[in-house]
């Protein structure tokens, strides 16, 4: 990425709201908004997009529908799952328009024609962070413009701290009025570089996208590749493999490989590529140059021209110590080695050897590609994130900061580093704090008024991870609770050392499951559903049960009714009405002609939506899932470690650190609506209801009063 | 998702009186699979359609050479030629006699009777354990189908003409036979987490032409086993698994060696957090798991404790590693030397539900049956893993090879070759039948030039075509992925000899342990193929490649 070349900071009409003001308009918006948000699914993953006309056109990007006039499937905010077409395709803006197959009005939001923003201005990003996840609406998230970009592409998009992540591709960024102005496509790192494609340049060539036309070449970085069972999934390692195996005929190793048939192991691959033609970029690894016999530190070899050549280690060898402490095996040695930097190693016969490693490249990793999201591309972060400070935006709360004082204190170690916030509950000194932060540390203290008090630790709380603990200090105030739920969309503040960070409610507040246990959309269910199930022994269309509340139950369809004909035209089988339930949306009037007491009947039941599928299993698939958005988060800053697994929280995007966690979730006056327990992810911070804090500290003040 | 792993659910505890599976049970179960994979070898065969890489398995029903297939649907909707393998790879002529696509069923008949094969016996619906041959989804040659072993969820009721099996690991079409060798029934669409299988006698009635077949109706014995349930129609709907599977299991699950001599290593590099199983072989901290899972940050974990795990040495040809911890004490496996005889059962601990990081502490258990060692370097009954590719799939015709597709943007779609040209031969030499193909394609490299000598109507013609590699060419036309998957390993060919068996496993599960019910290891799994198809090391083989690697580590 380029660096910015102009940065103006105008503090306009929209971005001089007051934060009363900011809180009721992303309050207001935030349902209409989620409901013209939907979800793209993909054969292998999913992205995001956003509807932008009453019948059905959809905005999305180019990097998650990939081709022009593919089928597939959109997901809306109210369940239901609908064919589309994707229309064109922009790979040099990433923009790229869809088109629902079924019959509308859906719910759509007005977009933007012109380049009518600017930097400092509020903006909401919503889309399917990992992908759809059952029961869970589009989160929504607060941030401001930091690049005012126009023509789309990695060169100039718009930036903005509204934190995105992968399966939010294609997803919409608005602006204070609700109109789409973004359309969001890849992420820095860092947690401030969001870039989103810049509507201007979808409208460019808006006619053209409308028609199915695509612009140039489909990105590497985005889509993980259609996973067929007989796709082999390092194709294109091997693609790159002959053809630097013909460029490289004259080297030895590759002239005897194009003597022979060749299919060999991606890491092998990938040794030889890097040998040939190594990529500077390439993550390294340390190298001294020797092997070893496993099952004792002694040198096998030493390679020619190594540091370890050169240093003098020879072949014989048996290594005792590394670094001056005792080396008892070669694993031992090993993982020394892989840690890199000079080692000086001694050998039985006494001689010390001090090894500087030089570089390697690092052993690459050919995982299958994990279904269920399109990555977000992930940009290299070149320069620093422009900032916008919230100081201004926050001066009016420097009150209620002031007051908070007595209220949240810093837990630090002996040694003065902060481990994380606590929240004066009772003026004894009762403090609330996450549990997990200060579990192993020792000589743990307080500080309030530039005195530190020792703490002790009461109870635990293992669901929640949340302490009571006890400090001997005068002058504290317990916290104002509110026990009312925020709500989507509502502006809340953490007090932090310094002030504070803002940040909205992003879902309605839910169990945090564990890793692997967050349910995806399935969209290989049929989404269409009358009710009815047949006897699976059955081959003439007699209806079993009729599920309650369904559409065949609406209309008066019972158990033992035989199917005659559907539409007019008679059954082939059961298989044959399933076939007919699946491929009509749902909304479609279908007309059954059934026989019940020898009486023919007719019904006209309109298919409903298939209700979401209910597990509580682990699935290997998710919990990758969320590895790899685990991963991309920690890019930007430290997580917590115990993040997930809380039996209820409330969702939020503030840019929490885990050092303050245990600090209170204020609202505009001054309340605490929750106690922070987690920054989980890129796009999501947890907290502990009020309501929920109140049973907690009940239990843990009898189990306290028990101990 | 398409692509997740099998949703395996929790089953409900629906029944009052549990179902005992012991040591008798599963004998008499070997027992009859052990005779089973000697008769169904004369009954069951890979068979393929033109243009297609997809096979399946397809069962003889009648003396006449009457074949029960599944339908597959063939490319472009020409009705291109269904195509039967012998274990020697070559073709069996066929003709196509009737095609149900809503059975998912094709009826066809061998031109020539081949006396080579005996017809499958036909019974009615049993309540018992049944059995389903299996082939891979890219056949090589000399593979036979294999067999796997299904319960049934429930006892169909009276006058029922279907059954409800336990796993969703076969593609419809499949035979189903009971454990005495009768086939009973072929499967429908998998539903939820079932798969419905429909009676052979029901498909008599609805499939006319199958009247004229006379097919073998005499009575089978079966052995004395527990029977599948017989439950309500509410607590059928409830029922996510076989009461007898989760019996089975739990009885295999107790004959796995404890402490059990297994780790789990879990890739800690960006890309990803996936995870593999390793196989403990020396109890200092030496463990052996599957080379192309690992990435370059190990953490490994060992009844629940965790340790920072290091590849000591790698061997590209078996795709073993050998990784280390800093532990010693730790409990080692058991090799057996006795060579599995087909038909025998597996256990294997797997990675599966409800357990994530602990997963090794609670061990989930899979089984499966040894179907045949498959050699090394044997080509697969399509194209797709030769060396070198034309860019075309032949038809062995009575006066030689006939093209009969050729590949979208390969060199010889633009080479002026057409479908029906008769190849006659390749750089002067002769070519009339498969197997010389396949010889002369594996002795090139991709990249050179062959001329071919073709004829048609027109005339004869000289062609030249450069070759290119198989493994680059999209699939053929006309493959559905199937709607029940594993997630397959990265790696799944070449390998030195291996076990071939019909365990399901997922990428993430390759590095565990075989077990026989012993304890005693039979294998080590390496490569997940499809639902119904892995490949494992042979003890002696891993062996040899652990003192290799022993010897000398990677250079670090």
């Amino acid at each position: 990425m380029k660096p910015v070349l102009f940065f103006l900071l105008f503090l306009t009409s929209l971005s001089a709201q007051t934060p009363q003001e900011l809180d009721k308009t992303v309050r207001r918006l935030a349902p209409d908004l989620v409901a013209s948000t939907v979800a793209v699914m993909l054969q292998a993953g999913s992205g995001s997009g956003v509807i932008v006309s009453e019948d059905g056109l959809v905005i999305t990007a180019a990097h998650v529908t990939s081709i022009a006039n593919r089928s597939l499937t959109v997901l809306l905010a109210d369940g239901r799952e609908l064919p589309a077409t994707s229309l064109g395709v922009d790979h040099e803006t990433d923009g790229a328009l869809l088109q629902i197959n079924a019959p509308g009005p859906f719910p759509y939001r007005p977009y933007l024609e012109g380049p009518d923003y600017q930097v400092g201005e509020w903006v909401i990003a919503t889309g399917h962070p990992g992908g759809p996840v059952v029961g869970r609406p589009s989160p929504v998230r607060l941030g401001r413009i930091l690049k005012a970009g126009i023509a789309g592409g990695f060169a100039d998009p718009i930036t903005t701290d509204a934190l995105v992540i992968s399966g939010d591709s294609g997803g919409p960024l608005f602006n204070l009025r609700g109109e789409v102005i973004g359309i969001n496509s890849n992420v820095g790192g860092s947690w401030s570089l969001n870039n989103h494609v810049p509507l201007p340049a979808i409208i460019d060539r808006w006619d053209a996208l409308l028609n199915g036309e695509s612009f140039g070449r489909p990105t590497q970085m985005g889509q993980a590749p259609e996973n067929s069972l007989f796709d082999e999934p390092y194709a294109e390692l091997r693609e790159q493999f002959e053809e630097a195996l013909k460029r490289n005929a004259e080297q030895e190793d590759a002239r005897e490989l194009l003597a022979r048939p060749r299919l060999l192991d991606p890491h092998h691959m990938q040794d030889l590529l890097n040998r040939w033609e190594p990529n500077p970029d390439a993550e390294k690894a340390p190298f001294y140059g020797f092997t070893l016999a496993a099952s004792s530190p002694r040198v096998i070899s030493v390679l020619p021209d190594s540091p370890a050549a050169s240093a003098g280690l020879s072949k014989g060898d048996l290594i005792t110590s590394a670094n001056n402490e005792a080396i008892q095996s070669t694993i031992s040695l090993a993982l020394k080695l892989k840690d890199g930097g000079p080692l000086t190693l001694t050998t039985s016969t006494g001689k010390s050897i001090t090894l500087t490693p030089s570089e390697t490249i690092a052993r690459a990793h050919f995982p299958q590609p994990v279904a269920g999201m399109v990555n977000m591309m992930v940009i290299d972060d070149d320069n620093d994130a422009p900032i916008i400070p919230a100081d201004e935006f926050l001066s009016p709360f420097q009150s209620i900061r002031d007051e908070l004082i007595p209220s949240v204190l810093l837990l630090r170690k002996a040694d003065g580093t902060p481990v994380a916030s606590a929240t004066v509950i009772h003026e004894t000194g009762q403090l609330l704090t996450k549990a997990s932060e200060i579990a192993k540390v020792e000589g743990l203290v307080a500080s309030f008024e530039e005195d530190d008090y020792p703490v002790e630790i009461m109870a635990v709380d293992e669901d929640y991870d949340i302490a009571l603990i006890k400090i001997s200090a005068t002058g504290l105030r317990p916290v104002k609770w509110e026990v009312k739920e925020p709500k989507v969309g509502q502006l809340l503040l953490t007090p932090t050392p310094k002030g504070f960070v803002s940040g909205v409610i992003t879902q309605p507040a839910r169990s945090a499951p564990k890793k692997g246990y967050e349910l995806n959309q399935n969209s290989n269910e049929p989404s269409s559903y009358l009710g009815i199930t047949f006897a699976v022994e059955s081959v003439t269309p007699v209806i079993e049960t009729v599920d309650i509340g369904s559409p065949a139950d609406k209309v008066g369809l019972l158990e033992g009714d035989k199917i005659l004909k559907v539409d007019n035209s008679k059954l082939d089988g059961i298989e044959d009405l399933g076939q007919r339930i699946s491929t009509k949306p749902p909304g479609t009037k279908l007309t059954f002609l059934i026989k019940r007491n020898d009486e023919e009947l007719t019904f006209e039941p309109i298919l409903d939506v298939r209700p979401p599928a209910v597990a509580g299993v682990f699935d290997q698939t998710a919990s990758r899932r969320n590895g790899a958005l685990t991963s991309l988060s920690a890019r930007g800053g430290k997580l917590s470690k115990r993040r997930d697994d809380f039996p209820y929280a409330i969702y939020h995007d503030q840019v929490i650190s885990p050092r303050i966690t245990g600090a209170p979730l204020i609202n505009l006056e001054g309340e605490v609506v929750g106690i922070n327990i987690a920054r989980a992810l890129r796009h999501r911070s947890l907290a502990v209801p009020t309501k929920k804090i109140d049973q907690i500290v009940d239990q843990l003040r009898k189990k306290a009063k028990a101990n | 998702m398409k692509f997740l792993c099998i949703p395996f659910i929790l089953s409900l505890p629906l029944f009052a009186t549990p179902i005992n599976w012991t040591e008798k049970e599963e004998n008499s179960v070997e027992k009859q699979t052990l005779a089973l994979a000697d008769t169904l070898q004369t009954q069951t065969l890979i068979i393929g359609r033109t243009g297609l890489t997809t096979t399946r398995v397809a069962t003889v029903i009648s003396k006449d050479g009457h074949i029960l297939a599944p339908f597959l649907a063939s490319i472009d909707g020409r009705k291109a030629p269904y195509l039967l393998y012998k274990a020697d790879g070559s073709r069996i002529p066929l003709s196509t006699i009737a095609e149900r696509p809503k059975r998912h069923l094709a009826l066809l008949k061998l031109k020539e009777n081949d006396s080579t094969f005996t017809a499958s016996r036909i019974s009615e619906l049993t309540n018992h354990t049944v059995v389903i041959p299996t082939c891979s989804p890219i056949a090589s040659l000399g593979e036979i189908p294999g067999m796997f072993i299904d319960h049934l969820e429930f006892t169909p009721p009276e006058e029922a003409t279907a059954i409800r099996l336990d796993s969703v690991n076969h593609l419809p079409g499949t035979p189903v036979f009971d454990l005495s060798g009768s086939l009973i029934a072929t499967t429908l669409k998998a539903r939820n987490s079932n798969i419905p299988a429909i009676s052979i006698s029901q498909l008599l009635r609805e499939f006319t032409s199958l009247d004229e077949i006379l097919p073998d109706l005499s009575e089978s014995s079966l052995p004395q086993l527990p029977k599948a349930p017989e439950v309500s129609e509410e607590e059928r709907e409830e029922l996510t698994s076989s009461p007898i599977t989760d019996a089975r299991n739990s009885f295999l699950q107790d004959t796995y060696p404890s402490p059990l001599p297994c780790a789990h290593i879990f890739n800690e590099d960006t890309q990803s957090t996936h995870s593999v199983i390793g196989t403990i072989v020396r109890q200092d901290g030496m463990i052996l798991t599957k080379a192309s899972e690992l990435g370059p940050d190990l953490r490994v974990s060992i009844a629940g404790e965790d340790y920072p795990g290091i590849i000591l040495a790698t061997d590209e040809a078996s795709d073993l590693a050998l990784v280390g911890v800093e532990a010693t004490g730790l409990p080692t496996v058991t090799w057996s030397d006795a060579p599995p005889t087909p038909g025998s059962i597996l256990i294997s601990p797997i990675l599966l539900q409800g357990t994530s990081e602990e997963m090794l502490a609670e061990p989930a258990c899979n089984t499966g049956i040894f179907t045949q060692i498959l050699k090394a370097k044997t080509p697969t009954v399509h194209s797709t893993s030769q060396v070198t590719s034309l860019g075309i799939t032949t038809e062995q015709r009575e006066n030689g090879l006939v093209i009969a597709a050729l590949k979208k943007d390969s060199p010889a779609s633009e080479s002026g070759l057409s479908l029906g040209d008769l190849i006659e031969s390749i750089d002067g030499q002769e070519i009339t039948r498969r197997s010389e193909l396949t010889t002369l394609l594996d002795s090139h490299r991709v990249g050179d030039k062959v001329t071919l000598l073709v004829k048609n109507s027109s005339g004869s013609q000289e062609i030249e075509i450069t070759l290119i590699s198989p493994l680059l060419i999209p699939p053929a036309t006309g493959i559905q992925a199937p709607a029940i998957a594993i997630v397959p390993s990265v790696r799944r060919s070449p390998f030195p000899d291996v076990i071939a068996h019909t365990m399901p496993l997922n990428a993430w599960d390759c590095g565990s342990p075989i077990f026989d019910r012993q304890g005693r290891a039979l294998g080590l799994n390496i490569a997940a193929v499809s639902a119904t198809r892995s490949l494992a090391l042979r003890p002696a083989d891993v062996r040899k490649v652990l003192e290799k690697l022993l010897a000398e580590t990677r250079a670090f």
